[in-house]
């Protein structure tokens, strides 16, 4: 293999040239130059992005100061576009929209605002609050929420508003998972403990308003149709309970029917399931409680409704092991199951074990009354001090330590106390 | 020797005098120009209107081309309700600057509020549309001016975009409630003084025009007496003997329509009909008036089509459900009549409650619910989520 040749022209340079050689003085002198000028270069950079956030920081004042807002989102516009890692620039930004009464720039501008920023996390739920109220966006609005708790999960607010939101929409399992993420971090709100002695079969009065207002923020989200659909039917059938008549039945009939359609398309839809089988289980129906069983998916095995539901169906053909199977399931999902404490005590009745009923009986119709006390409160914010306290024996009783801790707690410093057995609150 | 003579001694001293006077009037003028920004933001924050023009006056004489200084003195002067000196005033300062929106904003309701010009006004507000295509300010004067001179295709595009935008008010969801029937108890007088401003304009005449006879039925019909028949009736005759002198605008032909279907003329319906113009085809009154001609003369497929083409263009129409749900109970679909009779009493009901308030910004917040659950049912999700942004809700 021979060397590659070289152009005659080059060769010629190369001569002129001659070999490459760099004299120690020279060497010296560029490691100088090369010493001096990068940290020249590096402060030169640093002074002209101070000088430029200092102008654009300028600027936005002046233009906040004479309230004239467009000046100043157009300033800070220029200065994100320049530097994005900017918060006070992103902040600039929201300012203004919020002025501009543009909610949704200053949603997104607040969205922007770095997770380096010591206060992102304030932006982050103004952001969210907006999506929950003004933009009515509760997607998005759970998005935010959840990126919000997973930086700092003691924002009772947002943890608030999220519990409130799967509790209005009827979602159990997510409902009791942030209750207890709450209860952990020692930040569940009032109503997160109402919730979660509700939380066998959930309805509000206002349920199905806040369903249709989600749904006509997204009119293809399935769970807000479920939602809607859901309460409507809850509210229907409460209505023939109370004042029967032929209307009233064929409303509740229709509702039925709508609710089975939408089961058809969402087979999988825990919330309807658990409706569906409450109804089945009222009635009585065992046959189609079975049906439902048999076509669940291991998705839904989180909740504890469908345990207390398999259980009741084991127990009423009297298959007693798989019955107790079942229940200690839901009670281990959920240990202040008012309902799964009442199967317990029928399954222990029907097993003959009657020494242990009690106990469960006593937990059911403690449970039950509770229940009957709090349909009455106006909201779930309303809640009392003597209520809360019942409530927070109630879960001790259950054995629902973490609950019971969470709520004492929670008792404390508002001055009570719930380490009386009973009797009325002790400020 | 002395080289400077006493007169070169003087020119020299005059240079010198004139040199310390002028920097002297420069670093003045230089001060004042520093300071009067502050001047005139301390008095526009107190709205100490009066004491705002002083140094607003001071700055624009002294740099007659800053466009902040005329915005301030625009400012003041509006503020003491010198509309035409304002208006002069917000002229100076141009759309693509600091202030321009704003100040374009201003001239915008002068324009349409104070001097009583709305065409030219919306000229300016097509101007800040290009440049801010959202500005709420623009694009509630046009709904207004298109709901006044009902106009309607443009005022639900208008309602539409502004939806969107999210600078949408609660009167705007009435004027979509409203929109088969757009009539206000203030629109004679608001179209009167308008037309009075624009003689010449054929369409604030057709408006004002139809927005009396409208109002007269109205009372004809809530209050029936000899009395309120015979003026509907003066009112009508007059209405003919000045729209003849009119190219048929569409306000006037939904007019005569609006008068034939109800006397059942089905003659005098195919001749306005004929008239309709191409640019209504995005009109959803002219396709309900076309339904019902279509169902007289037995034509029912293109009866059907017209009414399903008008509840697209506007779903909140209970008139044209209403109507949509006699055709099909007419072709024995009564399962289908059935939902689109309940929401068209729904939404007549509503339209009802609606035409009782004594100004469409009083809308209760129990009435707006109610808009927002009929247009949820008539599939219209849009204006649901509207009207549910405005309102604040309960959670818990």
């Amino acid at each position: 293999m021979s060397a590659p040749e070289v152009h005659p022209e080059c060769s010629a340079a190369l001569d002129v040239v001659g070999p490459l050689r760099v004299a120690k003085g020279q060497r010296f002198l560029i490691i100088v130059a090369l010493l001096v000028l990068v940290p020249c270069g590096f402060w030169a950079k640093t002074g002209w992005t101070r000088f430029q956030t200092s102008r654009f920081h300028s600027a936005c004042q002046t233009a906040r100061g004479q309230k004239d807002w467009r000046t100043e989102r157009a300033v800070a516009d220029r200065w994100v576009a320049w530097d994005p890692e900017t918060p006070l620039g992103w902040w600039c930004a929201a300012e203004a929209c919020q002025n501009l009464e543009d909610f949704e720039g200053m949603a997104q501008y607040l969205g922007k605002v770095p997770q380096s920023d010591p206060k992102s996390l304030l932006a982050y739920v103004e952001k969210a609050n907006l999506e929950w109220t003004t933009l009515n966006r509760p997607l998005d609005a759970v998005r935010t929420s959840e990126l919000v708790l997973k930086v700092d999960p003691e924002i009772v607010e947002i943890q608030s508003r999220l519990i409130s939101f799967y509790a209005m929409n009827l979602q159990r399992v997510p409902m009791l998972k942030t209750i207890r993420h709450a209860m952990e971090h020692h930040a569940p709100s009032r109503e997160a403990f109402v919730y979660y002695i509700m939380a066998d079969m959930l309805y509000f009065t206002n349920g199905a308003d806040l369903n249709s207002r989600w749904l006509a923020s997204s009119p293809d989200e399935p769970r807000f149709k479920i939602g809607l659909g859901v309460h409507t039917a809850m509210a229907l059938a409460m209505n023939v309970n109370t004042t029967r008549t032929e209307q009233s039945v064929e409303l509740d009939r229709e509702a039925d029917l709508q609710l089975d359609f939408f089961l058809e398309k969402n087979p999988d839809d825990v919330v309807l399931l658990t409706y569906m089988m409450h109804r089945a289980y009222q009635a009585g129906n065992t046959e189609r409680v079975g049906k439902m069983l048999e076509s669940l998916s291991t998705d839904v095995v989180d909740d504890h409704m469908i345990w207390v539901y398999r259980a009741w169906y084991h127990s009423s053909f009297q298959e007693h092991a798989a019955a107790e199977e079942a229940i200690r399931e839901a009670i281990r999902l959920h240990p202040t199951s008012p309902l799964a404490h009442h199967e317990y005590a029928n399954l222990l009745r029907k097993a003959g074990r009657l020494d242990e009923v009690a106990a469960q009986q006593q937990l059911a119709s403690t449970g039950r009354e509770l229940r009957t006390r709090l349909l009455t409160v106006p909201n779930a914010a309303a809640v009392d001090a003597k209520s809360l306290i019942d409530i927070a024996i109630y879960m001790r009783d259950c054995g629902d330590q973490m609950a019971y801790d969470s709520l004492s707690e929670r008792l404390r410093s508002f001055g009570y106390s719930a380490d009386a057995s009973s009797g009325p609150p002790t400020p | 020797m002395n080289r400077f003579t006493a007169s070169s001694l003087w020119k020299i001293f005059a240079c010198v005098a004139l040199a310390i006077a002028g920097g002297t009037y420069w670093a003045h003028r230089e001060w004042q120009l520093s300071e009067l920004p502050g001047q005139c933001n301390a008095a526009a924050n107190l709205e100490a209107w009066e004491e705002l023009e002083i140094p607003a006056r001071r700055w624009v004489k002294l740099s007659p081309r800053e466009a902040i200084a005329w915005f301030w003195l625009g400012q003041a002067l509006r503020g003491q309700s010198r509309f035409d000196e304002a208006f002069e005033a917000y002229g100076h300062v141009p759309l693509r600057g600091p202030r321009g929106i704003e100040a374009a904003t201003a001239r915008l309701e002068i324009q349409f509020h104070v001097l009583h010009e709305p065409i030219p006004a919306l000229r300016i507000a097509d101007e800040i549309l290009t440049l801010e295509p959202k500005n709420p300010d623009a694009l509630r004067h046009q709904i207004y001016f298109h709901a006044m001179t009902m106009q309607r295709p443009q005022m639900l595009a208008g309602i539409r975009r502004i939806i969107e935008s999210g600078g949408d008010l609660p009167e705007h969801y009435l004027y979509l409630l409203n929109a088969e029937d757009l009539w206000f108890s203030d629109g004679p007088e608001v179209t009167e003084k308008w037309q009075l401003k624009s003689p010449d304009s054929p369409l604030l005449q057709a408006s004002h025009l139809v927005q009396l006879a409208k109002r007269a039925r109205a009372i004809s019909r809530t209050a029936p007496g000899p009395n309120s028949e015979a003026e509907f009736q003066k009112i009508v005759s007059e209405f003919e003997h000045s729209a003849s002198s009119l190219a048929d605008p569409p306000q006037v032909l939904e007019f005569r329509l609006f008068m034939a279907t109800d006397g059942g003329q089905v003659d005098e319906v195919a001749q306005q009909l004929a008239l309709v113009p191409d640019e209504s085809v995005d009109d959803p009154v002219f396709w309900k008036y076309r339904g019902w001609y279509a169902t007289q003369t037995s034509n029912l497929e293109d009866a059907e089509r017209s009414y399903q083409e008008a509840i697209r263009l506007n779903p909140l129409g209970c008139q044209t459900r209403h109507e949509y749900a006699q055709l099909l109970r007419t072709l024995g679909r009564a399962t289908e009549a059935a939902p689109q009779q309940a929401l068209a009493a729904r939404g007549t009901t509503l339209v009802v409650e609606a035409r009782r308030l004594k100004h469409l910004r009083d809308a209760p917040p129990r009435l707006l619910q109610g808009i927002a659950q009929y247009a949820a049912d008539c599939g219209d999700w849009q204006s649901a989520n509207g009207i549910h942004r405005h309102q604040n809700p309960n959670t818990r």
